[in-house]
This record gives C-alpha cells, structure tokens and sequence, in this order.
C-alpha cells in the first residue's frame, strides 16, 4: 500500500513541477543563488579561520625582562604570567640564548659577538602566546602591570586586521544570506501556492472521496523538495568549481598566504548546502500548504 | 444506518437551513429527500459527509457520531459515503478511468486492482468505450455517469446524491435512476435530494419532504405532491 502512494506521489509531484516550469525554474535559480552566497561565505570563512588559525600560532606577545632582575626573579616570573586570563603558553628565552636566536638568524657573514665587543646587550625575555587573537590586548594589558617587565612587543596590527577582515565576512555574508534565503523561501512558497491554488477543484475532490492530508500535501512536499534538491545541486557544484579556481589562483599567485586544500571540509559544507536546499525547498512546500492540514 | 436527533443548522449569517430534524433511515433504503429551494436539503446531504456540522443535535452514521468525531477520521468517513454532485465535479485534465481510479488512489489501492474495479464499475454505468475520454467530450449525462462510478467504484455502504439529474433531460435522468436503483438493490442505502417529480412519482421510495428546515412529511413509497 506505501508503494502505491508512493508511486502516485512522486508521479504528482513531477506533474505539478512540469506544470509550474516558468516559475518552478525561477524558484529553483533563486534558492540556487541564496545557496551559492552560502556556500561562498562559508569556504571564505573557513579559509579565513585557517589564515587566522596560522598567524594566531605565529602571534607572539614578546615581553622583555628589566636587566636589574635577577635570571632567578625572571624565572620565577612565569608562574604569574601563567595565572593571566588568556594565557596559553610561554617561552623562556635567556640572554644567552636569545643572542644565538640573533646570530642564528644573522648568519654566518657577521660574527655579533666580537661586534658587539664581547658584550651581549640583549635582556632575558619571554615568548608568550593567547589562547586567542582577542585575548592578546587583554594579556599585554595584565603583562604591562608587571614591574619586572621593561617593555613588551607584539604584532596589534595583524592581529586587529585579521580580526575585522573575518568579522566582516562573516557579517556581510550572514546578511546575505538572510536576504537571498527569504527571497527564496518566498519563491518557493509562490511557486508551491500556485500548484496549490491550480488544483484547488481536484484538492476539493480529493477530500471528498476520503483523501487524507498527508495524501493531500506529500504531492506538493514532494514538488517543494524537488526545488530544493536541484537548487542545491546547482549550488554545490557551482561552488565547488569556485573553489577550485579560486584556490588554484591563490595557491599559485599570493606566495605568502598560509593556506591548504581542505576537501574534507568543503565535501560537508557542499553536502549541507545540498541538505539545506532540501530542507528549505519542504519548508516552503509545508508554509505553502498550511492550511490544508485543516479539513 | 442513519440517524439524526434534534439536527438544526444555523449559518453564520443567521439562516436557519434545519430546524429540529430527527430521524432514521435504515440499511438498504432509498429515500428521495425534497422540498422547495431554500428548505435544507443540500445542507441535510453534506451532513452525511461532514461538510457541513450541525450546530445543535446529534447525527450517527452506523452508531458512529458524525459530530464528535475528530478532523483526522473524516477521510475515512467519506470512504463510507459515496456522493454524487448535481455539477459532476470532474477533474476536466483527466480522462473518464483517471477520474474513477482517482477515489481508488487515495485509498491506497495497486494498480492492477485499480484497473480490475474501474473497468468493472464502466460496465455498470454504461460508459464502456469513454474509458479515454476527457469530461468535455461527454454529454451531461455521461459525465453523471461517471460521477456515479466515483462514488461508488470504492464499494460505500452509503451513496448520497444531491440533485444528480438536475441539468439532465427526463429520458437521460431515467438512465441514470436506473443505476441508482441497480445500486441500491444490490444493498447499498441511497440517500438522493431531488427536484424531480417525475422519478419520485415513477420509483415510490420512501419520501421525506423538508419545508424552511423541517420534516413535514415523512412517507413509505410516497409520491411528489404538491412541494412547496
Ligand atoms: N453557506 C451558507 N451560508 C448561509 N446560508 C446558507 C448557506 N448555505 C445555505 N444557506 C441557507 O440555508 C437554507 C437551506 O439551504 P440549502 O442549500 O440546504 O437548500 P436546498 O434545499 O438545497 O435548496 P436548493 O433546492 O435550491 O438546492 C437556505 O435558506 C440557504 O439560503
Ligand atoms: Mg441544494
């Protein structure tokens, strides 16, 4: 018996889908372009938070030891810095190791100790690092009431860049989205209201020889799902391709930025904009139907 | 079969369409409903599938209230209850076996079974060689026909009709009373309001005559009369 309704179901839901094509097919580019902005924020975020999520390792806070300090004081020091809020981890970096850090990075081409005459002028200091990017002016702000430390040095302008660029992203695509997705969702409910008000006779019939609702509206449920499957399947594979290209020119033009293919990642975002185009397409199918579930 | 206690209807606006009906009409009768336009007699038929709610009394269908029962169970109701409209209500964009099979595809029926009742239920009313036809090639009568298959392809123990050979000539009504009263010998209660002296007189069923919502004659193989 399922079968049965089944098969008239889905035959039904195909006829009112070919019936409404003009609007039908509006409907699907409309939840296909709500669909794609979504897909396009959301691998742009991600790509962004793996950006962030690099430089936010490489973003160090570095804070000098006053010379007067004793090697002992300054060790002692981390156990405060590590009671701050944001704290994640820290280095100690003595002087002496600090001006090998130096010669290290200087090269062999100039020897820095008989340079600097056998002295080395470099203060012990610490390497220490947020457990996030909002967290290091907070950390710089508790370091700095520490007398011990002479001076502080860390990169607020990465940091504040790297902030506001995601924030704004994500904002801008988020109203986006909200935009484009109830223009769709409206769309939908138009194209599913006028397969509804086109066969409100044969609707009327029905419920005279004992159809019942759920009879009544899968039709339609199912037409509305149809809509959201081909809308996402136009998304996803769009952005997909976007992708590709996208990160092709990137990987191949812009040396500098730390970025990786992350299939794995796109394959959910791709399969929940499938999912989410489905469960938009029903969701207008449901609003467009409503009052239907009353005899 | 059919019962109503102390049935009135009163529309929104006010119009009282049934005053304190009580009645019973048992398995296996046919009763012609008349009265003048206006007396309640289309208000009286879609009670019997819960179209239209009482306002006050009861009505049971088999012992069932017809009142009490909850939104979910009228399908089921109307699966009990073939009915048959003076304007056929056809589906124009289907064919005459696409309409009948219509009743049997909500109900869940396969197709093979689907095609098995539909043919059976086309000899019946005579519209053997329409089974391809659309509504707007039939004549007023045939499309009755098919309306007839409709109601009754799903084998309801009740069949209502209300008017059913109102836009009908005398000789294409009398084809169409014949199924009525083929159906009926065959077991099935038929409940008809009419306009149709001729068939009330000609048939002598049992008469239950409305007058502005009330029963004013209630008579066993009754006549037409003077209907006001
Ligand atoms: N939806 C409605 N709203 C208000 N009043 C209504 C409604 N339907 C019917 N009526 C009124 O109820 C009364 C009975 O109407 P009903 O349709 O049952 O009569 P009827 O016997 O079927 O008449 P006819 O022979 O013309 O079909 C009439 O006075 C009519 O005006
Ligand atoms: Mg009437």
């Amino acid at each position: 018996m399922f079968a049965n309704y089944l098969k008239i179901f889905i035959r039904d839901g195909f006829r009112f889908l070919w019936r409404n094509k003009g609007i039908a097919f509006a409907s699907v580019i409309a939840l296909a372009v709500a669909l794609t902005i979504t897909g396009f924020t959301v691998v742009f975020v991600n790509s962004g938070n793996q950006v962030v999520e690099h430089l936010q390792s490489q973003l160090e806070i570095n804070a000098y030891v006053s010379q007067d300090v004793s090697r002992l004081d300054a060790l002692e020091l981390s156990k405060e810095i590590e009671k701050m809020p944001g704290f994640s981890d820290l280095e100690f970096v003595s002087r002496e190791k600090g001006i090998v850090l130096l010669q290290e990075r200087f090269g062999t081409e100039m020897d820095l100790e008989s340079t600097l005459g056998g002295v080395n002028p470099l203060p012990d200091h610490y390497i220490i690092r947020s457990t996030s990017p909002e967290m290091v002016e907070p950390l710089v702000t508790e370091l700095r009431r520490l007398p011990q430390i002479e001076n502080i040095v860390y990169g607020k302008e990465i940091v504040d860049n790297v902030l506001s660029f995601t924030f704004w992203a994500r904002n801008l695509g988020m109203f986006l989205i909200f935009g484009v997705m109830l223009a769709a969702i409206f769309l939908i409910m138009i194209t599913i209201r006028l397969t509804v008000y086109s066969r409100a006779q044969e609707i009327r019939v029905m419920k005279f020889v004992g159809a019942t609702n759920w009879y009544i509206i899968l039709p339609f449920f199912i037409e509305g799902l149809m809509i959201g499957l081909f809308g996402g399947l136009i998304a996803a594979g769009i952005t997909f391709a976007g992708y590709q290209n996208v990160m092709e020119y990137v990987l191949l033009n812009i040396a500098f930025i730390p970025l990786e293919y992350d299939y794995p990642r796109l394959y959910m975002t791709l399969g929940s904009i499938v999912g989410g185009g489905i469960f938009i397409g029903a969701l207008g199918s449901l609003m467009a139907t409503r009052k239907y579930l009353k005899v | 079969m059919i019962q109503f206690f102390n049935v009135t209807k009163q529309y929104k606006n006010g119009n009282v369409a049934l005053h304190d009906v009580s009645l019973a009409i048992k398995n296996g009768e046919f009763v012609f409903l008349v009265g003048a336009s206006g007396a309640g007699k289309s208000t009286f038929t879609h009670m019997l599938i819960r179209e239209i709610l009482p306002t006050e009394g009861q009505i049971l269908l088999d012992g069932k209230s017809v009142v009490r029962m909850k939104n979910r169970e009228v399908p089921f109701l109307r699966r009990k209850v073939g009915f048959v409209f003076q304007d056929y209500q056809l589906l124009q964009k289907r064919t005459v076996s696409e309409n009948i099979a219509f009743a049997l595809e909500v109900v869940g029926l396969g197709q093979q079974e689907i095609t098995k009742k539909v043919n059976a239920v086309i000899e019946l009313v005579g519209l053997v060689g329409h089974e391809k036809s659309y509504p707007e090639q039939l004549s007023g009568g045939e499309q009755q026909r098919v309306a007839i298959a409709r109601a009754i392809v799903n084998n309801p123990p009740l069949l209502v009709a209300d008017e059913p050979t109102g836009n009908l000539d005398p000789e294409t009504s009398l084809e169409i009373m014949k199924i009525f009263n083929t159906i009926n010998k065959w077991g099935t209660t038929v409940v008809m309001a009419t306009h149709d002296r001729e068939m009330v007189n000609r048939l002598r069923k049992r008469v239950i005559q409305l007058s502005f919502g009330e029963i004013v004659r209630d008579e066993e193989k009754g006549g037409y009369y003077n209907v006001r």
